[in-house]
């Protein structure tokens, strides 16, 4: 591919890995998990009307490291290898690589902060949609009583796409409040708001405020005409995730998301389930 | 060269044998005097209830604090918490404070008897103040649970499913 001829990534790999050695040597609170995911989206070309569906099968292995709770401020480390495959629009399908250090301050036993910083390196078989992506979240978590929390989020991310058309600047607000129904069973309810860039595809030649200098180009994945435009995204989702066995978890989640923009209102319905396995 | 780097990801967990249940490898070290393990070495098999009088109110750097329980009948060391969370719960213990302590029992090879703390209450009326869950989980450690990110959440797919970075959408808990 050949997004990952690129210097840059190849720079990013060596970096990971040299990392990833260094961390699992030290033999910190780290874990690894292997995981399997079904997931599906009602709008994955992210069309304003005659939308197409699709439903993938992804597999991930991913390096946590935690903050141990022994002291107020510890780092942590999230190093993640995944790849998808789309069952319609396999040009979608990816391989991604993600790499987030970060910071976790806990002011008070009841709230925690994590300061943490992103990078992400994806391959996609359509390779005008291959991107270098990086960012930055923050995040808080209140417990407000026994098993019973909230959370609120803030995400930047500038990502870089071989075609512009699908390079996009975002920022994210994200809330939502949880319940731990015991040790191995919780659910969780959110809410996320964004503002930025993003691609859409539409079914005319000549979109709708085309005139105002929007960038368009016709994609051979969609078969349609994707511009590229300001758009806020209001995502509702809920998840529940179970622990099986200390090793063995399944998530399951569905978000509603509703994006608009000067070309009109798209919405999708997305979901997955997933087995994971840590190690 | 791209195959032989995936390759060696997907192996090095094993190479590494890291087989072990993650419970087993999570940040224990051995108490140096006790030989305890901390803070995994509580143990619901062997949990009691002891009434007495603190001595001794230790906060190391780094490790639980630590204080005397004079009973009746024996003397225990009870590790509590480290020292961030003890802060956190106002525990105000001083020489000959009258206190109830919860936990699992534990004979150290110092040949001191020790106590992992799972509750205190100063007596005779102070409230309860939690150290671990009902099952010893350290209340410490959930404090800083989802640390990584990750859990399934509100977002589209478009995006990468909610505040998380990737993974299965599941967090550390």
């Amino acid at each position: 591919m050949a997004f990952f001829a690129d210097r840059a990534v190849k720079h990013f790999l060596g970096l990971f890995f040299c990392l990833l050695t260094l961390f699992c040597s030290s033999r910190v609170s780290a874990e690894w998990e292997a995981g399997a995911k079904l997931g599906f989206d009602s709008n994955v070309d992210r069309a304003i009307g005659n939308e197409q569906s699709d439903a993938y099968l992804s597999a991930s292995l991913s390096f946590l490291r935690g903050a141990s709770g022994e002291s107020r401020i510890d780092w942590t480390m999230a190093a993640t290898l995944e790849g998808s495959a789309f069952f319609r629009l396999t040009d979608l399908s990816y391989g991604a690589l993600t790499l987030a250090p970060g910071i976790t301050l806990i002011p008070h036993r009841l709230w925690t902060i994590n300061l943490s910083a992103f990078i992400q390196a994806k391959g996609v078989a359509d390779s005008d949609q291959s991107a270098l992506a990086y960012g930055g979240k923050v995040s808080m978590r209140q417990e407000i009583e026994k098993d019973f929390y909230t959370g609120q989020y803030y995400i930047y991310r500038d990502s870089r796409a071989e075609e512009d058309i699908y390079s996009y600047v975002e920022n994210a607000l994200g809330i939502y409040v949880g319940k731990n129904w015991s040790r191995a069973f919780y659910t969780e309810i959110g809410y996320e708001y964004s503002y930025g860039e993003s691609f859409r595809t539409l079914d005319i030649e000549t979109p709708r405020g085309a005139g105002k200098g929007k960038q368009h180009r016709y994609s051979q994945t969609f078969g349609k005409e994707v511009i590229k435009e300001k758009v806020n995204r209001h995502s509702i989702g809920i998840s529940a995730g179970i622990d099986w066995t200390k090793e063995l978890f399944s998530t399951v989640a569905y978000a509603y998301t509703g994006v608009d923009g000067d070309s009109g209102f798209s919405s999708s319905h997305s979901g997955f389930i997933s087995l994971g396995y840590r190690f | 060269m791209i195959a032989i780097v995936l390759l060696s990801f997907f192996l090095s967990p094993l190479l590494a044998g890291n087989s072990q249940p993650v419970w087993a490898q999570e940040k224990d070290f051995v108490l140096p005097e006790s030989g305890i393990h901390y803070p995994g070495g509580f143990d619901a098999n062997t949990i009691g209830e002891v009434r007495g009088k603190a001595f001794d109110p230790l906060t190391p750097a780094s490790g639980p604090v630590q204080f005397r329980l004079a009973s009746e009948r024996e003397t225990y060391i009870v590790l509590a918490s480290p020292q961030w969370y003890w802060k956190d719960l106002q525990v105000n213990l001083s020489n000959g404070t009258e206190v109830r302590v919860r936990g699992s029992k534990s004979l150290g090879k110092d040949g001191n008897l020790y106590i992992i703390a799972q509750e205190l209450q100063i007596l005779p009326d102070g409230k309860p103040l939690a150290f671990r869950g009902e099952d010893g989980y350290p209340l410490w450690k959930k404090a800083a649970a989802g640390s990584t990110g990750g859990r399934g959440g509100a977002g589209s797919s478009q995006r990468g499913m909610g505040g998380g970075f990737g993974g299965t959408g599941r967090g550390k808990r």
